[in-house]
């Protein structure tokens, strides 16, 4: 083998070997920027959204509690993170009280994700407050659904969806008004966005 | 002997029948004991009820804006709104996971001519907690005219 050919290879062989640490190193580098805790909502993310907010305390802000509630199945769970404020959806004093909260889970594999999804059908939820809608949507590449259904204090709005291993749930709950609505549909792209990056 | 029992029970239908009539018709500022109906005399003569306290539970929820921050009043129709409880999943412990503790520590907006009671926002609005937002589970006294 001539000198040249070889350098031609060592040239290959250093530019692959380069190429694998960088995406190596990209990996790691993203699965250690966005843990559960950086992809769920956060108070930044409801800025301009509402009047109002305080957050939830811990004790009431279960993802189990959550996610058992929408018909979600936590069996092969690896872990979850969910946190809820109080909020004044719109602006000014004629906002609407309510809350928005969101629930991130992360499965130990894709199929185990897709499983855990297929119980949120609506039904579950009926059992404890009327399904008034239900929609196909898919913010991000989230493919996922949203429930329309009747609470005591007005109506609430969930969406649960799911990309590779992970699922997320978010849901508004308030007195019905039209922002309470608005408010999910313009949080989740955003928070579609985060999941993603958490791939 | 038969006289002397005949004067004392005498005696006892005089006190009874000067006080019964007293207790009946109120003072107007509410019946002394909160436990007990106030009545007064008709002209008939028949005792009709007037008012009294009643446990019972909030007819409605209203949502003011106060301070810069919208908050959560359960409503009752009668007066001087106490003795507060929650009867919902986990009873009086559950309430105490509330900013402002346990329910007992709640504050009473207004007590007259309703009662207005303050509901923790945080605590009552956790979404798959629908059973904070049902009036049935809440309790107090309050007096109706």
């Amino acid at each position: 083998m001539s000198r040249s050919k070889l350098q031609v290879l060592a040239v290959i062989v250093l530019a692959t070997m380069l190429v694998v640490v960088g995406m190596r190193l990209r990996a790691s580098a993203h699965s250690a920027a966005l843990s559960l805790d950086q992809v769920v909502l956060h108070e930044s993310d409801l800025s301009g959204q509402v009047t109002w907010m305080e957050k939830g305390s811990a004790e009431d802000t279960s993802a189990a509690d959550m996610g058992k509630f929408v018909g979600l199945s936590l069996q092969d769970l690896v872990e979850a993170k969910a946190v809820y404020f109080a909020v004044c959806m719109g602006s000014g004093s004629n906002c609407g009280p309510g809350a928005i909260a969101e629930g991130v889970y992360r499965y130990r594999t894709e199929e185990a994700a897709a499983s855990a999804v297929k119980g949120v059908d609506g039904s579950h939820l009926g059992l404890s407050t009327p399904i008034l809608d239900r929609e196909e949507f898919s913010p991000e590449g989230v493919k996922g659904q949203i429930i329309k259904a009747r609470d005591p204090a007005g109506k609430a709005f969930w969406f649960v969806g799911r990309r590779g291993n992970m699922v997320m749930v978010v849901v508004t709950v308030g007195t019905g008004g039209g922002d309470q609505e608005n408010l999910l549909r313009t949080e989740l792209p955003v928070l579609a966005k985060r999941l993603m990056e958490a791939q | 002997m038969r006289k002397t029992r005949a004067v004392s029970l005498l005696v006892l239908l005089v006190l009874v029948f000067s006080l019964v009539p007293t207790a009946m018709a109120g003072n107007g500022s509410g019946p002394s004991n909160p436990m007990s109906p106030a009545c007064s005399l008709s002209k008939g003569g028949k005792i009709s009820p007037k008012a009294l306290w009643v446990y019972t539970n909030p007819y409605k929820w209203e949502y003011p804006w106060s301070g810069g921050r919208p908050h959560v009043l359960a409503v009752w129709s009668g007066m001087y709104g106490y003795g507060q409880a929650y009867t919902g999943p986990g009873g009086y412990n559950d309430t105490c996971s509330s900013s402002h503790g346990c329910i007992d520590n709640w504050t009473w907006w207004l007590r007259y001519p309703e009662s207005k009671l303050g509901v923790p926002s945080s605590w009552y609005w956790v979404p798959w907690k629908g059973e904070r937002r049902k009036l049935y589970n809440y309790w107090a006294w309050n007096y109706i005219w």
